[in-house]
């Protein structure tokens, strides 16, 4: 019975013991050093969509060139011509290609590498056949120490010649601070599931977490986020006390502005979070429901445009982009005639935009979400009091699907991404989807110009509609700072440090919209770049039916368009479409005490 | 040593108790309090992001089955608490009364209890999903859809499986090794492997599928359209798992012993008789044993159908992918854990209807041999 009641205690000992050493060991491993912990959905070196885009072949894995690594492997040889031999090797083995004799070697990239030590060139050159992805660390570590000269432009310089660059932030920072520690999770998209236990029971929270401002909503609902425009009574920092994160602390490099300093006004505005009365009610929130409160951090904005092909558009002899929907259905129509398909889309993926974007300009953005949300007065979608514009989108949807044949063949069995690579490869005129594409494609597509030459346009106005026209919508994504993390002046130092240098990169890496001041617009995303900057407030819609109600959005708009608009047996007529939207709608506002959630 | 002393009974039965401490604890920590508390996490509103939660009793059961359904359910509820009343009754009079004709009446009556059992949720759950027009219609589909999945895979997977088994046991068959390993490679792939290299076959444009088409002069065919993705995942589904129930089989086959063929033979029985009367029988358990996993596979089937699709529709997804989309999906931004585990409540209820359906055939006195 002793040896029993002894085992069991040990048994009981050990296994605390490793579940103690398990939630800490993060912490544990840096002894000394305070540890930030950043759950992200992006991935070090490669972000998510280069991941899901597929490397670019033969290059990603085997060079730390990385992507448009041609123009960089011309540079490095034209910079260094006794390296050329075994740039040259590397080239053919890394390309499967001979070497590109008549390319004429970018001036900026030359003078780049020609600023390089030589010392860390024999580095580099040696790594250009390695595949071993942590080369890049250790290159970047070589880098920082043969470079000390290049300081905060360091990174940036360094992202040009190699992909690592998320972790390339991180690497500085710790350089700059080397009591903390930057502990990165790559969590994917998933990275909210991923932590949903560690909130649930305290423990092992991060200190930081990233994803977009809808995605990250439910944090900010359950009160799990930090608000960081609020004075925070509690707070371990003076200034934060008084007056905030946002306005309490200093812009990383210029003590002389604040941190909100940074940001372009409207990304700070397009970032809040507006309480809703059943976030007091249900989910404890603190503030007063109707309360705008800055939870998310903003990082880089994407917006929704429709992406095409110009090489058509000249091939067609149409002009480029059209203007109004009747334009764009007569452009949908003479590419058609020549034998191109108009529209690439997968399956269920982004279909319902059309519908949405097409009510948005017809009857207005503020209009349909009145209709959605059951406001009092306002046009159902069926049924007695109903606006007939939402049945006559839908028909026009339907002929543009059955009788016109606008989309590509096969579309919904099509999964993703084979309509992007499809787009890119030029078999495509258009594809509506967010501002990422560019990036997800950038190893998939055609980059002769005779096959694609990517523009974009934001979604073509309604002749007479009442949707104001040229408003676009902005999706964010962001840093929010968790209320139970451990470290929370680290992570405002990281916050400020990640705000003041990682804009460009996402600006450029990933075409991102930048939301802090004076980082430039995506060159790939040019065409919409006018709209964008002279925007005032009243030209972007709101977030949306997704946004402030989406279970409506899920069980009410999204399934019965799949009904609809997905190609099916016994698809919904546009007539029973707006008819069982509307039955739908009600039996949801029943269940909810009259309201979309 | 451990039973020895005044009290040997008292003894053993306490070193049986600390022997089995260690299996029961973990039991209870890891399926009996976790089943428990999924049931009351059934009736209550929450993220799982925090520990607050809403009572909202069985509103998330009445949401999912819908009015109509509500109604019967009491009535349902007695008929499964009289038949299993009576079920218990069968056992205590099988233990109070040792005689044969008691012991046969016991085991008729629990037999009956069962079949009464499954054939009471059963007619109801058919009605449900036939005729009763309410309820959260997505749901209804994916509870279709497995049991579309459950029967024609199951028939698919049965029939071929028993075939291949046959055929590899023949005595003349050659290259066995090799195709048993060919049949049975696929079940080592994950589902979600599986997935990925079927979705290429079907891609409409560059797939194997439609280019075999296209060389037979066929029109191209849209396999993963909503309309045929179920029936393209159940022939997927049907090369990924076949093989491991030909294993089953096969090792069912090969345990009878050849002398019972040899003695069939040579009274003069054919190969059909061989295999109805002596085949047949022998492998009933193992026959059983294929059908009771395959029934709870089926019904728990995750991976291929989560891996075919990002986007499911309710003609294309199963109770586990639902359940899992409206507890963990980031994308929609709802996180309804009470909702997800009230599926997951009737998918066990499911689960346990088919494992009872497939026992209530092994009533018969086991053949040993």
């Amino acid at each position: 019975m002793h040896l029993f009641s002894r085992l069991a205690a040990v048994t009981a000992i050990t296994l605390i013991g490793i579940l103690i050493w398990d939630l800490n060991q993060e912490r544990l491993e840096y002894p000394g050093r305070k540890v930030i912990i950043y759950a992200s959905m992006f991935g070090p070196g490669e972000p998510m969509q280069v991941l899901y885009g597929g490397p670019a072949p033969a290059t990603a894995s085997r060079t730390p060139l990385g992507p448009g690594n041609r123009a960089n492997f011309v540079a490095l040889a034209d910079a260094w011509p006794g390296h050329r031999g075994r740039i040259g090797a590397a080239w053919r083995t890394c390309a499967g290609r001979n070497w590109p004799a008549d390319a004429t070697p970018d001036a900026q990239l030359v003078a780049d590498y020609r600023e390089l030590a030589p010392g860390y060139v024999d580095k580099l050159v040696a790594a250009l056949n390695d595949a071993d992805r942590g080369n890049r660390l250790r290159l970047f570590d070589a880098f920082a120490q043969a470079h000390p000269q290049f300081d905060r432009r360091m990174i940036l310089q360094f992202e040009r010649l190699h992909p690592a660059w998320t972790v390339g932030l991180f690497e500085d920072f710790e350089r700059r601070h080397p009591d903390y520690k930057v502990v990165p999770r790559w969590d994917s998209r998933w990275v909210l599931s991923a932590n949903r236990p560690r909130f649930l029971t305290g423990t092992d929270v991060p200190d930081l977490i990233t994803g977009s401002l809808a995605e990250l909503r439910i944090l900010y609902r359950e009160n799990l986020a930090m608000p960081l425009d609020q004075p925070l009574p509690d707070a371990p920092v003076a200034a934060w006390r008084s007056q905030g994160i946002l306005r309490g602390e200093k812009s990383y490099f210029d003590p002389s502005r604040t941190l909100a300093d940074e940001f372009q006004p409207w990304a700070l505005r397009q970032s809040l979070y507006r309480v809703a009365p059943e976030d007091v009610a249900e989910s404890g929130n603190p503030f007063p429901a109707g309360t705008d409160v800055l939870y998310m951090l903003p990082r880089m904005v994407s917006t929704t445009v429709v992406f095409a092909n110009k090489a058509h558009f000249r091939k067609v002899g149409l002009p480029f982009p059209p203007r109004t929907i009747a334009e764009f259905e007569e452009d949908c129509r003479k590419l058609r005639a020549a034998g191109i398909e108009p529209i690439a889309n997968d399956g269920m993926d982004y279909t319902p935009y059309w519908w949405q974007w097409m009510v948005y300009r017809e009857i207005g953005y503020e209009a349909f979400m009145a209709t959605a949300m059951n406001m009092p007065g306002a046009k159902r979608f069926a049924g007695p009091g109903a606006d007939p514009r939402y049945l006559e989108i839908a028909r026009r949807l339907r002929g543009w699907r059955d009788r016109e044949n606008f989309w590509m063949r096969d579309f919904s069995s099509s999964q993703w991404p084979a309509a992007q690579r499809r787009f890119g490869s030029g078999d495509c005129t258009f594809l509506f989807t967010g501002t990422w594409l560019p990036a997800e494609i950038a190893g998939t597509r055609s980059w002769d110009p005779d096959v694609m030459d990517l523009g974009c346009f934001v979604f073509p106005d309604m002749t007479g509609g009442s949707g104001r026209p040229g408003r676009m919508d902005v999706g964010t994504q962001g840093y929010v700072l968790c209320r139970q993390g451990r470290d929370p002046e680290g992570a405002v130092l990281l916050l400020r440090y990640l705000t003041a240098e990682a804009g460009e990169l996402f600006a450029r890496k990933l075409n991102y919209i930048p939301v802090t001041q004076g980082t430039p617009f995506p060159r790939v995303l040019a065409d919409i770049e006018p709209a964008f900057s002279r925007a005032g407030p009243e030209d972007f819609v709101g977030l949306g039916v997704s946004w402030y109600a989406p279970r409506f959005n899920k069980f009410v708009l999204t399934e019965t368009y799949n009904r609809f608009f997905v190609v099916l047996k016994d698809n919904l007529t546009p007539e029973q479409f707006v008819e069982e939207l509307e039955r739908r709608a009600q039996e949801h506002y029943a269940r909810n005490g009259g309201t979309a959630k | 040593m451990i039973v020895r002393g005044r009290h040997p009974h008292l003894r053993q039965a306490l070193a049986a108790a600390l022997l089995l401490a260690p299996a029961a604890a973990l039991f209870g920590v890891l399926v009996a309090w976790p089943a428990m508390r999924a049931l009351w996490v059934s009736t209550q509103r929450w993220t799982g992001f925090s520990p607050r939660t809403e009572p909202v009793g069985g509103e998330h059961y009445a949401t999912l089955f819908g009015p109509t359904a509500m109604r019967w359910m009491p009535l349902l509820g007695a008929a499964v608490l009289l038949l299993g009343a009576t079920a218990v009754a069968g056992q205590l009079l099988r233990r109070s009364r040792p005689t044969a004709r008691a012991q046969r009446l016991a085991r008729r009556l629990g037999g009956l209890a069962m079949l009464g059992i499954v054939a009471a949720v059963g007619t109801f759950l058919l009605v449900w999903l036939l005729v009763w027009n309410d309820g959260d219609s997505f749901f209804r589909g994916c509870v279709r859809n497995n049991f579309t999945y459950m029967i024609v895979g199951g028939l698919f997977h049965f029939v071929y499986a028993f075939l291949f088994a046959a055929a590899l046991g023949l005595p003349a068959f050659r290259g066995k090794a090799f195709f048993r390993t060919m049949i049975f490679f696929p079940s080592f792939i994950s589902a979600i492997g599986v997935a990925m290299l079927w979705q290429r076959i079907y891609d409409p444009s560059n797939g194997l599928a439609n280019f075999l088409l296209r060389l037979c002069r066929i029109d191209p065919f849209a396999w993963l359209s909503g309309d045929n993705m179920l029936n393209s995942i159940i022939v997927c589904g049907v090369w990924a798992g076949v093989g491991s129930q030909m294993i089953l089989l096969l090792a069912g086959m090969q345990r009878i012993p050849p002398t019972y063929y040899e003695a069939a033979r040579i009274d003069g029985a054919g190969e059909g008789q061989v295999f109805r009367h002596i085949t047949l029988p022998m492998l009933r358990e193992v026959i059983l044993i294929v059908l009771t996993l395959w029934v709870i596979g089926s019904l728990k089937v995750f991976g291929l159908f989560q891996a075919f699709t990002i986007s499911h529709t309710e003609k294309t997804s199963v109770v586990s992918v639902r359940q899992y989309e409206l507890a963990f999906s980031n994308r929609d931004n709802i996180y309804m854990m009470g909702y997800a585990t009230a599926m997951a409540v009737v998918l066990l209820v499911l689960v346990v209807l088919g494992t009872m359906a497939m026992r209530s055939l092994r009533e018969r006195e086991p053949l040993e041999f």
